[in-house]
């Protein structure tokens, strides 16, 4: 428990969409911009592990987390990639930006930090946990005041659930459309800076 | 109604998860450090506990029950968990990856949060209805999400404070966290007889 709950303050590398499944659209907008200084934002590290072979325009991030005994941390660079490691799970994490957001353009192995705004985090939470359980307990009060039967009941809210869950896909779809999930460039890295470091100095 | 009204309530303040169950209290100091963080794993417990509730219920009634298995309990309720985390991460992951991207991090940590097996073990003990017990599991995580708010918005405060040194940290952490837990007695009274 306490290994992995170091991990979490930093929070960080928000999203975006997956190298090996690209999905979420990210507009130049979103990949270009800045967050603003004004707003809070909850910031991470992450490293460049390739670029786009096509153009060299786009590279992608692959999030930087740390453990407290460093194993886990350390198998992403080693090469045990098994199924359900810290390594296979940053893998299954990384994103897209613009290479050319920084200047000079970003290359593979720099670590740069990346921020989203502290409302996406919530809102995001909103939309994949709070939409599936409304329409869940919505079917569910349905079901059981027309029915009133246990296993009635219980397959309504499945159904519910499903339908949330779709749901909130779609929305997330159109939050992803206009960048709000999109993790930003903020800045290069610096050398001794770490997740756990205080970024804002 | 009145009823589930009136257990929920109680769910969720007066015999709330943390602070007077004392379940999950691992990422009650460990993510509430900032207010949003908070939420994220606060809105994602809930969404676990709700969902792994259900799955419970019919494993105890439909398995447990039935084949007179209830020494398994433990274990399998073990098992129901860590594949409602599971099941509610790949899921999340292919409705949409730009959502697993963000909040994907909080999830494996809820398989190991001791207040989800907690709450599937109250709810065996209350032999509530199926709508009941969901209610009941979605009030307790709603409170565990409320304190774990709650006590972030109060570190982020402290953060700014001028502590002593000697208490700098997690020490005036855990003063704040036991003044918290004093102020959540109020919902259930105090005996003066």
């Amino acid at each position: 428990m306490k290994t992995s709950l170091s991990m979490i303050p930093i929070v960080s590398p928000p999203p975006a969409s997956r190298a090996s499944t690209a999905t979420a659209p990210l507009s130049s907008t979103a990949l270009a911009s800045p967050v603003s200084p004004q707003r809070p934002r909850v910031e991470g590290i992450a490293r460049v592990v390739a670029v786009d072979c096509v153009d060299g325009e786009r590279v992608w991030l692959e999030p930087e987390q740390t453990t407290s005994c460093g194993g886990c941390a350390a198998a992403s660079r080693c090469g045990a990639k098994g199924v359900g490691t810290l390594a296979s799970r940053l893998e299954a994490r990384r994103f897209p930006l613009s290479a050319n957001v920084a200047s000079p353009p970003l290359r593979i192995g720099e670590r740069v930090v990346i921020g989203v705004e502290e409302r996406s985090l919530v809102r995001a939470s909103l939309t994949a946990y709070a939409i599936p359980l409304l329409t869940a307990f919505a079917a569910g009060g349905v079901a059981e005041g027309l029915v009133g039967s246990d296993a009635v009941t219980m397959f309504a809210m499945l159904g519910g659930l499903g339908a949330g869950l779709l749901l909130a896909g779609g929305v997330a779809r159109r939050l992803s459309a206009r960048g709000e999930l999109a993790p930003r460039y903020l800045r290069r890295a610096r050398a001794d800076e770490s997740c756990s470091t205080d970024s804002t100095g | 109604m009145k009823e589930l009204a009136l257990m929920m309530v109680g769910a969720a303040l007066v015999n709330n998860v943390i602070l007077a169950r004392f379940l999950g209290l691992c990422s009650f100091m460990g993510v509430t450090t900032r207010i949003d963080t908070a939420a994220g794993m606060g809105m994602a417990t809930t969404f676990v506990i709700t969902v792994s509730s259900m799955a419970d219920w019919a494993v105890q009634h439909y398995l447990l029950d039935a084949y007179g298995l209830g020494f398994l309990r433990t274990v399998t309720f073990i098992l129901v968990i860590a594949s409602a985390v599971q099941f509610t991460e790949m899921t999340i992951r292919k409705v949409s990856p730009s959502l697993f991207q963000m909040l994907g991090i909080y999830l494996p940590l809820i398989t190991t949060n001791c207040a989800v097996l907690g709450v599937a073990l109250l709810l065996v003990e209350g032999k509530l209805s199926f709508l009941a017990s969901t209610l009941f599991a979605f009030a307790s995580a709603a409170g565990y999400s409320l304190v774990m708010i709650i006590f972030a918005g109060l570190r982020e405060r402290l953060a700014l404070a001028q502590v002593p040194r000697l208490f700098a940290g997690p020490p005036i952490g855990f003063i704040v966290a036991s003044l918290l837990a004093m102020a959540f007695m109020g919902f259930s009274g105090i005996s003066t007889g």
